[in-house]
């Protein structure tokens, strides 16, 4: 390929023999290379059609059975006037779950991150640093503390009540994004429209909310996709959804059709709602990295209300917090239950902790190269994007079954189905997506230049991942993986039903023992569950101190 | 270098940072590899091990798949069910796993799915020398599975809610107008409840049974997650009384809460009380058939049945080498129901089509 090459790079004049000596060498070069190349590409196409494997098998098992083509399991749910109603049923409870929950985690989110990051607020960088631990703590165990408080008995077919326990785990991620979105605003428009003499409240409606709006579409969508494809809450408290069919349903029938058909149009509506939005998250200009720099912020002095908002917004990231442990710790009977418990989930907890580390690790790995392929490949961006997109858009439990259905039977050289390769797999579809968000802009803001130099200097596509696109991206390579760490810890939705025999993770055990009740074995799951996921993090956040928060 | 959350960022601190979280995630990436393997016995031999699905409860049945364990040295990898999908969802998997089973002994905490599994052709005979201290009647003639360690189907009452005078003494007073919303059954679609539905389409016909589900709906009966849900409802006082089963009850008893175990139907010429036994069978096909015969050959031994009945779950013996349990009563105490399992194992499907259209909307 005759790349363009940029002002500053040195060309070498050679004699002939070296010439020669050269070309050998450059041949032997580029057939190890397109080789390497070869096999990442064919590593990434692998991973990505794998993850994809499973939702496809489910969505063509709805039209194939026993060898023929079949419309029976669409009428039995959209024809017949049972299905149908039932349908109605599941789609009035879904969206009333969506819905409430949404507005409480919205309305709960959007105002701690008006205080944190828009006003001068005092404890800022504790209150975002509680909120950063909050948003690792995962729902089943916000909806084990909660639910110990209300009552489980109390609370069944409560969709308020399940809507509250949604609510309360989203509202750190909720705050976290929209405070991002706040953070962007630059302090031009805001000063401006000061000057123009329009009060502090009125420049905060108009302006910077209206500037921040992104941040609101983003947060929505998220709680909207999480609440209604999660049935860990509305299967305990019997709250009728189109995830809770899926996982009543497949259990009852011992079959797939009717419980992936149930949740069909709420897949392709998400797909439909990611597609759309898609330049904002997945092909389009970053925020970080690419955009233009927005200068100064602006934060709006809070007078009087200065110290009241201060501590009010450090309680409510305090609450989120400390308050599984507050609400969990007396239901434990004492230490010596609380160690008996917990020895008796070490092998819960190992499991969870390593196909955790080796879904992350997955992912960030081939996550880097996917991203760099939607970067810089626009050729294969589309498709890339459409895949992201049905990945991020397909309910998990139906990403179970068909996981299920892909890996139970004998055609693989290895066992996955009997092994906890499946969980790992489980979750590396799940948040491949995640993990690819995360990195695209960390990909976009390596500057094409250094790629360039590097293919100048002889480098094929492997060799300019190995020495330009990875070392640049490490960073954000590390903290993708994080993240997909902590959400494969919380994860449940999938893994209920892909776990094997023998390998049930922390999060699984606690599910079961939460149908029995809060009891003490079930808060000790759910303060494990917790303390692996917050314990670590919070080491990373005390390390990374300096970098997220400035001295 | 730009803060993420708008504080100064000294960009010199980052590469020591990332060393040290490297240094912070091999360590435990590494324990967490080596400590999970499965390991055990010597280099060269493949471990032994049996896979059991279990759907009695995992706190109840843990402890004695570890003691099997500590025994013998066979690795037990159970997979446990939840409340919500007791039973039938284990049984559905043992289908979807036929053509390549990976499951060795399935412990079923009642008989109909077994029988079920049976008629498909799903289990396979075994015959264990502790089988031959059990009574006819809970095992099978042709050996495909055994049954022990039995719970009674009773009503948990409230006695601060129902005065004495007034308590329940049948399953039918749970559509008496006088409690309406005040009863309660569990999910009527998995577990012992869907078992108790199925025996009651056996026993009485479809159409009797039918018009009871009717009444029990129509009188708006509470539907709990599971039969312990059920008890701790009526603990707490949500519900008057509902059915459930007896090693959910006693604990409630035994806890001190306000409540009391009533054995239904043993008035007049009532049915008498619905008693189910754990079924234990080896599945067709298992990886581990050596390993599975001495499983089900532990789990009937007396010994199992004795913890059983003397732990927290006051399972009712089989065994008639263990006498019978002085705080819950068994079927040679009180009038049992007499039902065919094998026509309620039957009518199993059809009870839960009714019932679906009927709980499940």
């Amino acid at each position: 390929m005759d790349a363009f090459v940029p002002p500053g790079i040195i060309i070498r004049v050679t004699t002939m023999g070296d010439r020669r000596r050269m070309r050998i060498v450059r041949a032997a070069r580029n057939g190890c290379e397109r080789a390497a190349h070869g096999l990442l590409f064919a590593l990434h196409a692998t991973v990505v059609l794998g993850a994809l494997a499973g939702p496809m098998l489910v969505l063509i098992g709805t039209v194939y059975r026993d060898g023929a083509w079949t419309v029976e399991p669409w009428r039995n749910i959209f024809a017949d006037a049972t299905g149908i109603a039932r349908w109605l049923v599941l789609l009035r409870h879904t969206a009333w779950l969506a819905l409430l929950a949404t507005a409480i985690s919205v309305t709960a989110g959007a105002a701690l991150a008006l205080v944190l990051f828009k006003s001068d607020a005092r404890l800022r960088v504790a209150s975002v640093a509680l909120l950063l631990l909050a948003a690792t703590v995962p729902l089943y165990v916000v909806a084990g503390s909660m639910l110990s408080i209300m009552g489980k008995e109390a609370s069944l077919g409560s969709i308020p009540r399940a809507a509250l326990i949604h609510a309360t785990a989203y509202v750190p991620i909720v705050a976290l994004v929209i405070g991002m979105a706040l953070r962007s605003v630059g302090a031009d428009y805001e000063e401006l429209a000061l000057v123009e003499g329009a009060g502090t409240l009125r420049v905060l409606m108009c302006v910077t909310l209206r500037m921040a709006r992104g941040g609101f579409v983003a947060a929505v969508v998220l709680v909207v996709l999480w609440t209604t494809t999660d049935y860990s809450v509305s299967d305990v408290l019997l709250v009728r959804t189109f995830a809770e069919e899926v996982y009543t349903q497949f259990p009852l029938r011992g079959r797939m059709q009717e419980p992936a058909l149930t949740c069909v149009p709420q897949a392709v509506l998400f797909a439909a709602l990611f597609w759309a939005l898609r330049r904002g998250f997945l092909t389009g200009e970053s925020v970080e990295g690419g955009a233009p720099d927005v200068g100064a912020r602006r934060r709006f002095a809070g007078g009087r209300w200065r110290w009241p908002l201060s501590i009010g917004a450090a309680a409510v990231a305090l609450f989120l917090v400390a308050g599984p442990v507050v609400s969990l710790v007396p239901l434990l009977h004492g230490s010596r239950q609380f160690l008996e418990n917990a020895r008796s989930a070490h092998h819960e907890i190992l499991t969870s902790i390593w196909t955790s580390l080796a879904a992350g690790v997955i992912t960030t790995a081939v996550g880097v190269g996917i991203a760099w392929y939607i970067v810089r490949r626009s050729r294969w961006r589309k498709l890339l994007a459409a895949c992201i997109v049905w990945m991020l858009a397909f309910p998990a439990p139906v990403l179970g079954i068909g996981l299920v259905v892909l890996f139970n039977r004998d055609v693989w050289p290895f066992d996955v189905y009997d092994s906890p390769a499946m969980l790992v797999c489980a979750y590396v579809a799940r948040f491949l997506p995640v993990g690819v968000i995360l990195l695209i802009p960390a990909v976009r803001a390596i500057p094409v230049e250094c790629e360039l130099a590097a293919r100048v200097d002889g480098c094929g596509t492997a060799a300019v991942w190995r020495r330009v696109v990875w070392p640049m991206c490490l960073p954000t390579a590390l903290v993708s993986m994080f993240a997909v760490v902590v959400l494969s810890l919380g994860e449940l939705p999938c893994s209920v039903i892909v776990t094997p025999p023998g390998w049930d993770t922390i999060g699984v055990r606690f599910f079961g023992a939460l149908h029995s009740g809060m009891y003490p074995d079930a808060a000790t799951f759910c303060l494990a569950a917790m303390a692996t996921v917050v314990v670590p993090w919070a080491g990373l956040l005390i390390l990374l101190r300096r970098r997220l928060f400035g001295e | 270098m730009a803060s993420r959350f708008g504080f100064r960022v000294p960009d010199s601190k980052v590469r020591c940072s990332l060393a040290r979280i490297c240094c912070l995630i091999l360590p435990p990436a590494l324990i967490g590899v080596v400590g999970c393997g499965r390991g055990g016995g010597p280099a060269n031999a493949p471990p032994r091990e049996v896979v059991v699905y279990t759907a009695l409860d995992s706190a109840f049945s843990k402890p004695i798949l570890e003691e099997f364990s500590r025994r013998t040295g066979i690795r037990v990898s159970p997979k446990f069910d939840v409340e919500s999908t007791k039973t039938v969802g284990l049984a559905n998997m043992i289908r979807a796993e036929k053509d390549r089973p990976r499951c060795d002994v399935f412990w079923n905490n009642e008989i109909l799915n077994t029988l079920m599994l049976k008629t498909e052709g799903l289990l396979e005979p075994c015959d264990p020398p502790e089988a031959a201290n059990y009574p006819e009647e809970w095992k099978d003639r042709e050996k495909y599975w055994y049954g022990f360690a039995a719970r009674a189907r009773v009503l948990i009452v409230n006695t601060e809610l129902v005065p004495a005078g007034v308590r329940p003494s049948s399953i039918r007073d749970l559509a008496d107008p006088a409690f309406r919303g005040r009863t309660g059954i569990a999910k009527p679609l998995f577990g012992t409840t869907a078992s108790h539905v199925a025996c009651l389409f056996a026993a009485w016909g479809p159409e009797k049974a039918t018009s009871y589900l009717d009444a029990l709906k129509a009188n708006d009966i509470q539907i709990h997650g599971g039969n312990k849900g059920c008890a701790e409802a009526v603990a707490n006082g949500t519900c008057a009384f509902a059915l459930t089963d007896t090693d959910d009850a006693i604990i409630e008893v035994e806890a001190g809460r306000p409540v009391r175990i009533v054995y239904p139907d043993q008035l007049g010429d009532g049915p008498g009380t619905l008693f189910l036994p754990n079924t234990v069978s080896v599945v067709k096909g298992a990886p581990h058939p050596r390993e599975a015969f001495e499983l089900v050959n532990y789990l009937l031994s007396a010994e199992v049945e004795k913890r059983l009945a003397q732990g927290p779950s006051a399972q009712i013996p089989l065994n008639r080498t263990v006498g019978p349990v002085a705080r819950v009563r068994g079927p040679s105490q009180i009038r049992a129901m007499r039902v065919d399992f094998q026509a309620a194992a039957a009518a199993f499907d059809a009870a839960r089509r009714v019932v679906e259209t009927r709980f499940l909307q």
